[in-house]
């Protein structure tokens, strides 16, 4: 019996998809276009076992309900992954002593696709363990701490992209860095102009059409375009008072970036923010003012603190819509991982893309993550 | 304790108060009543401010509350709603304990009232005081709200169709612990209803208003037994009236002292309406009446319910 035909369809086609394409592929340089690396070189010997926890993601459709089940779906997925990674690692290596210097390595479609569902599966089975948040996003920390370890411990050190890495580790480290603190520069005035806009519109309905339309169409506007922009009025800005440059404020780089980002998270933050107040219980509000708090004692006590879970799910949609956007803001010369990705895409070189993409991905689904924990702890509290 | 003077109340077009006088005296239990619209609600929220009146003036403890800050003034007074309103982030605890913080008092005092209010309230203390509001059921939430009304002793309660939400059993239970609670504290209470049977089971003062005007004032007796007009005879309930009656009447206040009889014995505080119950179920004529603690002191005949009480029959 398939309790979850749609998952057992999902599984097949990554299944086939993953044996028709490169698991790994092999180029003499970095800017060529690497060749399959054939399955049969990757199998070679009990190196193939490393696909074993698969074959308990193929009998998760047939396997009782149960949470010595899931238990498995998840340990076998986090198996997979790992054991993939030193796999392609182990390939690599092998690979790299028969070749010249200049050859590289990379991770193909398939090992891709399989990751993806392996993450997808454990993530799933996650979710159906245990309905405690706080519990879920640990079990997947610890279930993605193999393949982290087998990464940070040099295992895949001949693979492609962390030959990239090593090339630019500097470079790599001020990326990461500009593009938090781009995120959390963004965060300031969002929240200055987001918060008391939100206020507003829920105490004046009749504000919030015009408001929302207004935003509503800077939503609207490509990220490239209101990047574009920017250009000309801060430049020109600047020009008039040149004490601004002295601030580090010009037409490109951060301060358009931050501005750009700014205007399209005042949507999301302006929307939770409204509807958080509009939320909190009418019987609340009057009872609090029948037992005598004034006005500011009722937003405090009672409005804040129960509008305060749909307004992190905002801030949640906010900052992970940042964490992509500001990856395009580096075409105006913010920098973060998006200059990575730039410089790989100019240079055709996958596998630098992916150095800016990998992190990226994983600051997104981190931060996705913790604020979904903040969103939960918030809301037991609450009720 | 509270005194309207030919206070009105006008809305955008058209008047909800049009020229009401009321005193409520300290210690009375006095329930507005009427049908929807016909301005119960808004009388009680004028007291509090919650509304505020446009004309005439409403005295508290003898000042205008227009000379009080409105939290001020809303924070001498208890205030409950159907909707209870408990704050759902905050315990039971902090629930309770919402008004004595607003007046600071100190943290130790306010956990003993919380104790001494959720006993009196029929609820143990120790488990009930962690709790949030969601864990509870819809007449404890009530008792919560009222308890939140009644923290800081306030000298008048106001209460705004606080049981109209809750099925029959609890209700009841709720009724009966409320005359009890108001009996031992003594404190004034205006509630708003639009149930005729729970306003004279509360009730020691019935105010029937319709389209913003008192049309009779009185107790549930007085009520019952001469309704002003067809308005309040209809209200009262034409067919029922007679068992109304004898629900707005003490078994206590018919029985033969030092008499006896065979059977279970209803206590003193039963309604006359019951002691007609059982004398149908039982198919008697005759009761035992015992007082609260359970002792024998006398019994009623089915002939007692239509005797007009003579004075010197109060216990």
């Amino acid at each position: 019996m398939v309790k979850n035909p749609v998952l057992m369809v999902l599984v097949v086609a990554a299944l086939a998809a993953a044996i028709a394409l490169p698991f790994l592929s092999h180029a003499p340089n970095r800017l060529l276009s690497g060749q399959p690396v054939p399955w049969g070189l990757v199998l070679e010997g009990w190196r193939g076992l490393a696909f074993a926890p698969a074959i308990i993601l193929l009998a998760d459709p047939f396997l009782p309900d149960g949470r010595i089940t899931h238990a498995l779906v998840a340990l076998a997925a986090s198996a997979l992954i790992a054991g993939m990674i030193w796999l392609a690692g182990d390939v690599a290596r092998a690979m790299a002593d028969a070749a010249t210097p200049a050859a590289r390595t990379s991770f193909g479609a398939a090992f891709w696709i399989l990751a993806v569902m392996a993450a997808l599966a454990a993530s799933d089975a996650l979710q159906k363990l245990t309905r405690e948040p706080a519990l879920r996003i640990g079990l997947a920390l610890l279930l993605a701490l193999p393949a982290v370890l087998l990464v940070a411990n040099g295992f895949i050190d001949a693979l492609s992209i962390m030959k990239e890495y090593a090339n630019r580790r500097a470079v790599f480290a001020a990326a990461v860095t500009t593009h938090l603190a781009i995120i959390a520069a963004m965060l300031v005035p969002t929240l200055a102009i987001g918060l008391p806009l939100g206020l507003l519109v829920h105490r004046r309905q009749k504000l919030g059409r015009p408001i929302f339309a207004v935003l509503n169409i800077i939503q609207t506007v490509p990220s490239i375009a209101l990047f574009g922009l920017l250009i000309a009025p801060l430049a020109a800005l600047v020009a008039f008072a040149p004490a601004l440059a002295r601030l580090g404020i010009s037409g490109i780089g951060v301060t358009p970036a931050i501005i750009a980002l700014t205007l399209y998270s005042l949507l999301p933050i302006v929307r939770s923010t409204a509807a958080g107040l509009a939320a909190v219980p009418g019987a609340a509000i009057e009872a609090a003012r029948g037992i005598g708090m004034t006005r500011a004692q009722i937003f405090r006590a009672v409005e804040v603190p129960l509008a305060l879970p749909v307004l992190v799910a905002g801030l949640r949609v906010t900052v992970v819509q940042a964490v992509g956007l500001t990856a395009v803001a580096a075409l105006i010369g913010a920098g973060g991982l998006g200059a990575i990705i730039f410089q790989g895409l100019n240079a055709s070189a996958i596998d630098l893309v992916l150095l800016g993409v990998v992190p990226l991905v994983g600051i997104a689904v981190l931060a996705d993550l913790a604020l979904k924990l903040a969103g939960a702890m918030l809301k037991a509290r609450t009720g | 304790m509270i005194r309207f003077e030919h206070v009105g109340k006008d809305y955008a077009g058209w008047t909800a108060i049009e020229d009401l006088s009321l005193t409520v005296e300290k210690g009375e239990f006095c329930v507005l009543i009427g049908p929807s619209g016909s301005g119960k609600t808004t009388t009680l929220k004028m007291i509090n401010r919650l509304i505020e009146h446009d004309r005439g003036r409403i005295l508290f403890e003898g000042a205008e509350i227009r000379s009080f800050a409105p939290e001020e003034l809303r924070r001498r007074m208890g205030y409950a709603i159907q909707s209870i309103g408990l704050f759902p982030h905050w315990t039971v605890e902090e629930n309770i304990g919402a008004v004595p913080k607003l007046l600071g008092w100190p943290r130790a005092k306010i956990r003993d009232r919380v104790t001494e209010l959720l006993s009196m309230l029929t609820l143990d203390p120790e488990r009930s005081r962690a709790r949030y509001p969601r864990h509870l059921s819809g007449g404890e939430q009530q008792r919560i709200g009222v308890a939140r009304a009644l923290a800081a002793s306030p000298s008048v309660l106001l209460m705004d169709e606080p049981f109209g939400a809750l099925d029959p059993v609890t209700r009841d239970t709720l009724q009966a612990e409320m005359l009890r609670i108001q009996a031992a504290s003594g404190t004034t209470v205006v509630l708003v209803t639009h149930d005729i049977d729970e306003a004279i089971r509360l009730a020691s003062r019935i105010v029937i208003l319709e389209g913003g005007r008192i049309v009779q004032s009185g107790s549930p007796r007085e009520i019952l037994a001469s309704p002003a007009n067809d308005f309040v005879a209809d209200f009262v309930g034409r067919s029922d009236r007679g068992l109304r009656l004898l629900a707005a009447e003490r078994v206590g206040d018919r029985m033969r002292r030092g008499e006896t009889a065979a059977g279970e014995p209803l206590t003193v505080d039963a309604s006359l309406r019951e002691a007609l119950s059982l004398f149908v179920a039982r198919n008697v004529d005759r009761l035992p009446v015992s007082d609260t603690s359970g002792t024998l002191v006398g019994s009623i005949h089915l002939a007692d319910l239509v005797r007009t009480p003579s004075p010197d029959a109060a216990p």
